[in-house]
């Protein structure tokens, strides 16, 4: 029997102009949030009007677990109503993310739960939130030499000697 | 816990990788195959990489003839102008018809006028053709454009290219009109819709950033007006009030206005030479380094001094000195920490050339080069225009060297009948010197490096550098050699642009009877 988890208690079911939404994450917690927050993530967007079309409305499986999920709601509540100019389909700009303070603060967790963070943003298709997440690892490996950045991203150094001092694997110039 | 970003769906990696810089990449991609293979297959993060590597930035501002390319594209052109400085050849001659029938006035360098790559030319008073030579290097292609100023009798015009900036002189209603380099239409940041109203008739010299530099033909002082607001910013008085020589004076580009400063025109007769004069600071007397004389000298500011005003905060003043001897020409470019000086004589009697260089302005000598034959007869300082220069054909045929400073490279043309003409290009690029020096090590020996030399006598001004440059000689063209040496009825005038000649044939009455375009 899974558990139902309300984000908010003072959103009960017909309440609110918003609809509902049920997510299920991947370790079966249910979570209830209102439609419009998670307007904000393209996947969920494209979830709803398949509702719309079929007039069915069902719970959302998402492959991770509610910890992580908790977290992305927790962002699109803060910028519920928000306009964010990468998040607009058309308008998306090219280039890096702009710096936000409260992001900032926002991903000032462990290297694995950003991790997590960002794939789940990722899945969901919140394009300012995998920004300021990109922007968070990047920042982790800003001024890093190779052995650290090695031991930082988990990679094994696969060059063989002759190609490790090659010219083509460095700068291009 | 480690962030496995090799694991990572490919446009989330790019996005993280997006955000680092070129060293940061390159880092990453001697880290493992897996990112090595996803930078190099990202056009926008080959692009950064290589933009950095040529020291560059991409630009700011749109391009002025409103021309937008795609990242690919950037990355294709970025690739050919590297190619094209690695072997510097001419460009086909292009025949620049548009000119003929233009006025070219030598008797003030006004009327012809030059920024970056465009010329500017007047006809009958009311007419400019504007004239972007085309180039090799930088992927242009020759246009031109015609601006008219209806009931302008007497008029002037100068160009900044980096601003788009047409500024028109009307000398016979005193006032300035601002106008965009690429469209002839009003500036969209200029004041007062387009006129600014300084009540003088006199032109503009000096253009740098907001700050326009008006100078005063028949006066005693020299104005500084900010383009933008239309306000006087500052007044120069000169301590001659009727100096028939009105001094060539170039605004820093971070040029600051404060009270206290004073431009002092140099009253010693017996001085020779070139100075910077510090705006700031003018108690703090300069201190002398004394040169060989006969030798042009390029400099290469250190980087610190870059972004520190109050440090290289100097204007320039060029000029002639009481002595019929010597004569020089003098430029600065602050922005790139470069400046060069050209000194030269007419008659071996001087031994020697003192440049005021403030105490703690650190130079480094990057390139000397040899003594240009005696026999040359050189401009005078007040017909050389800012970065340009003229080439005069001699009875003797022996050709002056002449110097153009681009942003981050010399050319410089010491051509000579006796032996095979060449033009000698000078490249300090600190980014493409550095990349020659890699390659050198790897055993590719396609490129002439020199090692700067340094001007460190007395161990105290100068600090000694590594610095080097690449050396390449181009050879000149048979018919731009021609046309040169050409004793013609026609008088023919060469101009240095960044990176080529222009060569403009006049007839007796100072029009263009021919114009021609050589790039590298």
């Amino acid at each position: 029997m899974p558990t139902i988890v309300s984000v908010d208690d003072s959103t009960v079911p017909g309440e609110g102009s918003s609809r509902l939404l049920l997510l299920v994450s991947s370790d079966n917690k249910h979570i209830v949030v209102e439609e419009d927050i998670m307007s904000r993530s393209r996947f969920i967007s494209k979830q709803v009007e398949g509702f719309e079309a079929t007039s069915q409305r069902h719970a959302i499986l998402l492959p991770f677990s509610s910890f992580v999920l908790n977290k992305v709601i927790e962002y699109c509540s803060h910028y519920r109503g928000y306009y964010l100019l990468e998040d607009d389909p058309d308008a998306a700009p090219p280039g890096r993310s702009p710096v936000r303070e409260w992001d900032q603060e926002f991903l000032d967790v462990d290297r694995n739960m950003l991790l997590r963070i960002i794939k789940a943003a990722h899945y969901l298709e919140i394009k300012s939130l995998v920004g300021s997440c990109a922007r968070a690892i990047a920042d982790m490996i800003r001024g890093k030499t190779t052995e650290e950045m090695r031991e930082i991203l988990g990679v094994e150094n696969d060059f063989t000697p002759e190609e490790e001092h090659s010219p083509s694997s460095k700068c291009t110039g | 816990m480690v962030l496995n970003l090799p694991k990572l769906p490919e446009d989330v990696l790019l996005e993280i990788l997006g955000n680092l810089d070129f060293k940061d990449l390159i880092s990453c991609k001697v880290a493992c195959k897996t990112l090595n293979k996803a930078i190099d297959d990202s056009v926008a993060l080959q692009y950064s990489i290589e933009l950095a590597a040529c020291g560059m930035v991409d630009g700011l501002c749109p391009h002025p003839e409103g021309l937008d390319s795609t990242i690919g594209e950037r990355l294709r052109q970025l690739r050919l102008y590297d190619m094209a400085w690695r072997q510097l050849r001419w460009a086909k001659q292009e025949t620049l018809t548009h000119l003929v029938g233009f006025y070219v006035s030598t008797t003030l360098s006004r009327n012809l006028c030059r920024s970056d790559d465009v010329l500017v030319f007047l006809a009958g008073g009311s007419k400019a053709l504007l004239q972007r030579t085309p180039s090799i290097l930088r992927g242009v292609q020759e246009t031109h454009l015609e601006v008219s100023f209806q009931d302008s009798q007497y008029c002037e015009a100068l160009v900044d290219y980096s601003q788009n900036l047409l500024i028109w002189t009307d000398r016979s209603i005193r006032c300035h009109h601002l106008r965009t380099l690429s469209t002839g239409e009003t500036h969209p940041l200029a004041c007062n819709r387009g006129v600014l109203n300084t009540g003088r008739a006199v032109g503009i010299t000096g253009i740098c950033g907001d700050y326009l530099l008006e100078d005063a033909v028949y006066g005693s002082n020299v104005r500084v007006w900010n383009w933008k607001t239309g306000n006087s910013v500052y007044e120069i008085v000169r301590s001659h009030p009727y100096a028939t020589d009105s001094p060539w004076l170039f605004l820093d580009p971070r040029f600051t206005i404060s009270k206290s400063n004073r431009y002092q025109e140099p009253s010693d007769q017996e001085s020779v030479g070139l100075r910077i004069i510090r705006f700031r600071e003018e108690e703090s007397g300069p201190e002398d380094l004394i040169r060989p004389a006969g030798q042009s000298y390029i400099f290469l500011l250190p980087e610190f001094l870059q972004h520190r005003e109050t440090e290289f905060s100097c204007n320039v003043s060029p000029w002639r000195s009481a002595s019929p001897w010597a004569s020089g020409y003098f430029h600065t470019d602050p922005a790139h920490r470069v400046f060069s000086v050209d000194v030269y004589y007419r008659v071996d009697t001087v031994q020697s050339l003192t440049f005021h260089i403030p105490a703690h302005t650190f130079l480094s000598c990057i390139a000397s080069l040899p003594a240009t034959v005696e026999s040359t007869v050189r401009v005078p300082w007040n017909q050389w225009g800012p970065l340009g220069s003229r080439v005069i054909p001699r009875p003797t045929r022996q050709l002056k060297g002449a110097l153009v400073q681009g942003a981050r490279a010399a050319i410089i043309m010491l051509p000579s009948l006796d032996i095979a003409p060449t033009v000698t290009v000078f490249d300090y690029h600190p980014q493409r010197v550095a990349r020659a020096l890699a390659r050198q090590r790897n055993g590719d020996n396609d490129t002439t490096i020199v090692r700067g030399g340094t001007i460190a006598e007395n161990g105290m001004d100068v600090v000694e550098t590594k610095l080097s440059c690449i050396v390449q000689e181009v050879p000149v063209p048979g018919k731009l050699m021609e046309m040169m040496t050409s004793e013609a009825m026609f008088r023919v005038d060469t101009m240095l642009c960044e990176d080529g000649i222009v060569i403009i044939e006049e007839d007796e009455m100072n029009m263009v009877a021919g114009a021609w375009a050589y790039t590298i």
